[in-house]
């Protein structure tokens, strides 16, 4: 009796593709037929379109500081590369698509095009033509004015003590130091340097207004300065994760006991400034006619 | 009955707790002859006896054996193949050596993770649907998004590309298995342990620190958090076995003609991923550690008591993380170079451009760190050279975008599901990316650091990035692992499912982010309310998603079309083996002739595998 | 019965690079344990170079005496490596003695890092200092004692006559791994010990 035996595992038919039919589906000069640089400029301008939708939908807070329109117009240049270039990427993907689809029992090659070097050498350099007008941007809001400086000189100093889970506050150059969950009153259009501590963990003292966000961490101090330049209370987010309390320390949550910061005019905040040394006076007149009869008696 | 003696699971349900046991008993003999308290810590001895459990089930499931042999200087038999090859469905639940059955389990065993990680999200996106607290606790929802990140990073997205490349890559460079295929196991084996460190925490009110896990908050926490620190050291072991093996294997033992430049680029990918994670994965090691000592011996690495450096944690900590997301991501875009090329019909466009932009990033990499501190506190002066690399390295990844445009146009593109999800990923790749060249720049990043607009980009580039081109892989190979054509109707309805509610699901989250909704939080103000209802709905849809793809896996892989050696018609090595190839891949070496991308070339080969002896016909009386 | 359809062995592989791929997967792990040693130096570097926190106490590091140790384990790296050396020439004797000298080397190191660590006058929980202190010297240590281990192992096989110069690259790996370890003592010596904080 014979037995043929079928050796599995290795297809012997396999170790050539002259099986398939191996006809070029087109040479490039069809490819070139469909013109490139029309569709790239198309591209150009289906992006446009994408990115003036995301700048007229875009939602940001108000713009409360000196710094917030300088980065808010970094976004909105952000917003133009980035819709110019998804338009030029969705556009090409969806013609290739269209045009370049495998009819039903397509057994055609594709282009055998292994890569045109002056097209690469551009989708290089256009990019990094990008990132380097993103850089300059960056540089240039960074060094918009030495606020640090101003504030150092001619402004306030606050120093911010994060805990779990509030913020509490002193005027280092009024000597005045605020209790827990006292809000923060600050002058409109001088410059501040806020001086962040933390007692336990991790915070972040996040100003979405001021666009200003800095972290306090245990044992060093952080500096971070802005100018707020409008009246008005803006919410303090803690942006770090401190524990079971960071879901409340935000002072947008209604019902939230942690006060936001209120920007009020210079002489009312002068006004609030004597309020807070007379205050401060009187207790310690009352603490120190405490101990003098505690120690009396 | 015997199999609770022989190397199986079944024994490592007794040895693990022996060695725990014994370890705990050791440690208070030890500190009593001393002179210590017995037990001055329970969660000390809890950890050494988590530590020696987890050792104690490596031993116990065999993945020592042979080393054991070894040491006690016994004869060892390199021609012992019983460990090796999947004869039934049971060896896939052993110490199995063949790089295809390791594969198999780091596919299989990662994906379950990954619905066990997407769960935690559905119940904390159900928290956040409505304002107000309905469903978590605060605490419960903060180990629910640190289970959720940690899970997925580290027991699912950088072990599933393991798992694709543990596959595919020995058979796509020509070789019969890794270089050290019983160390490939013992990776393999290390995942559960390091999955059940992590998922137990919860027994101990789980860890609330987010993924990160940043000092002093670790130091609050409870022991939990003791967990997660040991729970990514062993990840991150088995991270390194893989990749000492990976680069040994495509450095040693590919096909004769196979140059580095005729390997695919899947190849090139999981090389420089695998450099990556040997140089970076033990920073967060060290940090683990340290932040672990902090906690159980009372050092003061973190802590403001003892002279410590909170901040110090952060930079060493992402030292490596940064470099994980491009091990994230490197060998994503290695599958979409082979998806794209194969169901194309035409060679990867710029293929050198692509094999070095692979090299550039993961050498850039290691430049970038900082960008995730720019909000921290950190020395003001490395905030812009850091800007400047992290704006640089978006030209390597951005030439890998064009040239897989380039590939695509002028092909035969055959819609298949695997082709569908690499489109799919370029779009949504895009998005997370030109979000990521925006949070480069420094005073951008600081306005909106930690807010839901970064939980958007990262979620693009991981979800939209490295999960899409795990499917596209997953789809693609599909056909070679199981022998099987899976069902084209139910993937597409699995990609335009995914696809959609995915975008539906991030893109919001820019808004949030921009307009001061933080992370890692479990309510909001009230303006938010109505994108976050919309969020979690597309999650959901998202979720559910995922349960097309299972059934059309585990229905095709048992009743699908029988699918032959190569129904894609690709070039490469692997699709000139039969589907399932044999255990031992190749009768004979191969010889690689030319590019793995010639299509399009009348009469072009890659590689031709010698013949075996022909069919025989035999006699039997 | 039927021919093997299944091949039954795998072909043989042929090696593209010089180095067998045992000592190549030995010296990539080390390029990782380097790494790991380089995190506990980020920390450390940061600690006492960049913010010049002194040791705990008026702790003056004893560079004089632990240079000693230090000679000790470059010497023990010179003896590992006679033992290659007699390997080849096929002095199997010469192999247990030279390994065996290595070991006493490097145990003696590992004592007088002990007995030094008892009479520091810190514990790992004193500061941050303390604490970066124990764990960098601790892991070399920790290194060191593994090292041990494998070159015992290394005498066990010796003994048993399993090396020889075609089947030595089991002892080629265990003297590469302990010249890392001699190498990173090295470096840990003269950071720490050496270079003053600013």
């Amino acid at each position: 009796m014979l037995r043929v035996v079928r050796k599995r595992g290795y297809d012997a038919g396999r170790d050539t593709f002259d099986s398939r039919r191996r006809a070029c589906s087109k040479g490039l000069a069809e490819v070139k037929t469909i013109k490139v640089l029309p569709l790239a400029i198309m591209g150009v301008v289906v992006g446009i379109v994408i990115s003036v939708l995301l700048v007229i939908t875009r939602t940001l807070p108000v713009q409360a500081s000196a710094e917030s329109s300088d980065i808010d117009n970094l976004y909105i240049f952000f917003l133009g590369f980035s819709g110019i270039i998804f338009g030029i990427v969705v556009l090409f993907l969806l013609v290739s698509v269209y045009r370049f689809r495998a009819r039903p029992n397509d057994e055609r090659e594709g282009d055998n095009l292994h890569g045109i070097t002056w097209l690469e050498v551009v989708w290089t350099v256009i990019p990094f033509v990008i990132v380097v007008l993103c850089a300059i941007g960056g540089l240039m809001v960074l060094r918009s004015g030495d606020v640090e400086a101003q504030a150092r000189t001619k402004g306030q100093q606050i120093h911010v003590l994060g805990y779990q889970f509030g913020w509490k506050y002193g005027y280092l150059n009024q000597d005045i130091n605020l209790k827990d969950q006292q809000t923060l009153v600050l002058p409109v259009n001088e410059p501040v340097i806020f001086e962040l501590e933390s007692q336990d963990v991790i915070h972040s003292f996040w100003v979405p207004a001021w666009r200003m966000q800095m972290n306090a961490t245990p044992g060093q101090v952080n500096e971070i300065s802005t100018t707020p330049t409008k009246i008005g209370t803006y919410d303090i987010v803690c942006a770090y994760l401190c524990g079971v309390g960071h879901t409340g320390m935000n002072t947008s949550l209604p019902g939230s006991i942690i006060p936001k910061v209120r920007v009020v005019s210079k002489s009312d905040f002068d006004a609030w400034i004597t309020q807070q040394k007379a205050e401060a006076a009187k207790a310690a007149e009352s603490a120190t006619a405490e101990t003098t009869t505690g120690s009396a008696g | 009955m015997t199999a609770v003696l022989k190397p199986t699971l079944a024994r490592c349900l007794w040895v693990a707790p022996a060695f725990a046991a014994l370890a705990i008993l050791i440690t208070v003999a030890a500190r009593s002859l001393v002179g210590m308290t017995p037990v001055l810590q329970e969660s000390t001895l809890l950890t050494v006896a988590y530590i020696a459990g987890g050792i104690g089930f490596i031993v116990g499931i065999g993945g020592f054996d042979y080393w054991f042999t070894w040491m006690r200087g016994g004869e060892l038999d390199p021609n012992d193949h019983s460990q090796h090859g999947a004869h039934s469905w049971g060896d896939y639940f052993k110490f199995n050596t063949d790089h295809k059955v390791i594969g198999i389990q780091y596919i299989v065993f990662t994906f379950i993770m990954f619905l066990v990680g997407g769960m935690f999200a559905e119940i904390f996106r159900s928290e956040l649907a409505n304002p107000g607290q309905q469903v978590v606790t605060n605490q419960q929802y903060n180990g629910l998004i640190s289970q959720h990140g940690v899970i997925m990073i580290f027991v699912f997205m950088v072990p599933v590309f393991a798992g694709i490349g543990n596959y595919v890559i020995p058979l796509m460079i020509g070789a019969a298995d890794m270089a050290f295929p019983r160390l490939n196991a013992v990776s393999f084996w290390l995942l559960p342990v390091a999955a059940f460190t992590l998922l137990s925490s919860f027994m101990f009110g789980s860890f609330d620190g987010g993924w990160t896990g940043y000092p002093t908050l670790s130091e609050q926490s409870g022991y939990g958090m003791t967990l997660y620190q040991l729970g990514v050291q062993l990840a991150g072991a088995s991270s390194i076995a893989t990749a000492v093996n990976f680069l040994v294997t495509i450095i040693a033992m590919r096909a004769p003609g196979m140059t580095l430049f005729r390997m695919p680029l899947l190849v090139w990918a999981n090389l420089a991923t695998s450099a990556l994670v040997v140089a970076a994965t033990p920073f967060i090691a060290g940090a683990q550690f340290m932040a672990m000592f902090d906690r159980e011996m009372g050092t003061h690495f973190f802590t403001v008591a003892g002279n410590g450096d909170t901040l110090v944690y952060q930079h060493i900590f992402w030292f490596y993380s940064h470099p994980a997301v491009y091990i994230m991501i490197l060998p994503g875009f290695g599958i979409i170079s082979e998806v794209i090329a194969t169901h194309a019909r035409k060679p990867v466009f710029g293929y050198r451009a692509v094999a070095f932009s692979s090299a550039g990033i993961a050498i850039l990499g290691f430049a970038v760190w900082a960008h995730h501190m720019f909000a921290s506190g950190m020395e003001p002066w490395l905030r812009v050279p850091i800007m400047l690399s992290t704006l640089l390295i978006a030209i390597p990844t951005g030439i890998k975008i064009f040239s897989w445009l380039g590939t695509m146009w002028g092909g035969v593109l055959r819609m298949t599901t695997a082709n569908l999800f690499a489109i799919g990923f370029i779009f949504t790749f895009v998005i997370g990316g030109l979000s990521g060249v925006m949070l480069a720049v420094v005073p951008f990043d600081v306005s909106i650091t930690n807010s839901y607009f970064i939980v958007a980009h990262f979620h693009y580039v991981l979800f939209g990035g490295s999960i899409m081109t795990i499917y596209a892989g997953f789809y693609h190979w599909f056909p070679k692992v199981t022998g099987r054509m899976y069902n084209e109707v139910l993937g597409r309805w699995h990609f335009w499912i995914t696809f959609v509610a995915m975008n539906l699901t991030f893109f919001p989250m820019h808004y949030q982010g921009l307009e001061g909704m933080p992370r890692r939080v479990a309510d909001y103000a009230p303006q938010f309310a109505w994108s976050n209802m919309l969020i979690s709905i597309a999650a959901f849809i998202l979720g559910a998603s995922t349960l097309i793809f299972v059934y059309n896996m585990i229905h095709s892989a048992r009743h699908g079309k029988k699918a032959g050696a190569n129904p894609w018609g690709g070039l490469t090595l692997e699709w000139m083996l039969s589907s399932p190839p044999p255990i031992f891949n190749f009768p004979a070496t191969p010889r690689v002739i030319g590019g793995p991308y010639r299509y399009g070339e009348e009469g072009a080969k890659h590689a031709i595998v010698p013949e075996v002896e022909p069919a025989t016909v035999e006699t039997t009386v | 019965m039927s021919a093997a359809t299944d091949h039954s062995a795998p072909q043989i592989q042929p090696y593209r690079t010089g180095l067998r791929p045992e000592i190549l997967g030995l010296i990539i792990f080390l390029v990782s344990e380097a790494a790991l040693f380089g995190a506990f130096f980020m920390y450390y570097t940061n600690l006492r170079v960049l913010k010049g926190i002194p040791w705990p106490g008026d702790f003056d590091i004893p560079a004089d005496s632990t240079s000693i140790n230090t000679l000790i384990l470059v010497l023990s790296s010179f003896t590992c490596e006679f033992a290659l050396l007699s390997l080849d020439r096929r002095k199997n004797g010469s192999v247990f003695g030279w390994l065996l000298l290595t070991f006493l080397l490097g145990a003696t190191f590992l004592g007088l890092q002990v007995h030094e660590y008892m009479i520091v006058g810190f514990t790992p929980a004193d500061q941050s200092t303390g604490a970066i202190f124990f764990t960098l010297t601790g892991l070399h240590g920790t290194h060191v004692f593994i090292g041990l281990v494998l070159l015992l192992l290394g005498m066990i096989r010796a003994l048993a006559g399993r090396w020889s110069p075609e089947r030595h690259s089991g002892l080629l790996a265990i003297s590469i791994y302990w010249h890392f370890v001699d190498i990173v003592w090295v470096i840990l010596f003269t950071v720490v010990y050496c270079l003053p904080s600013s």
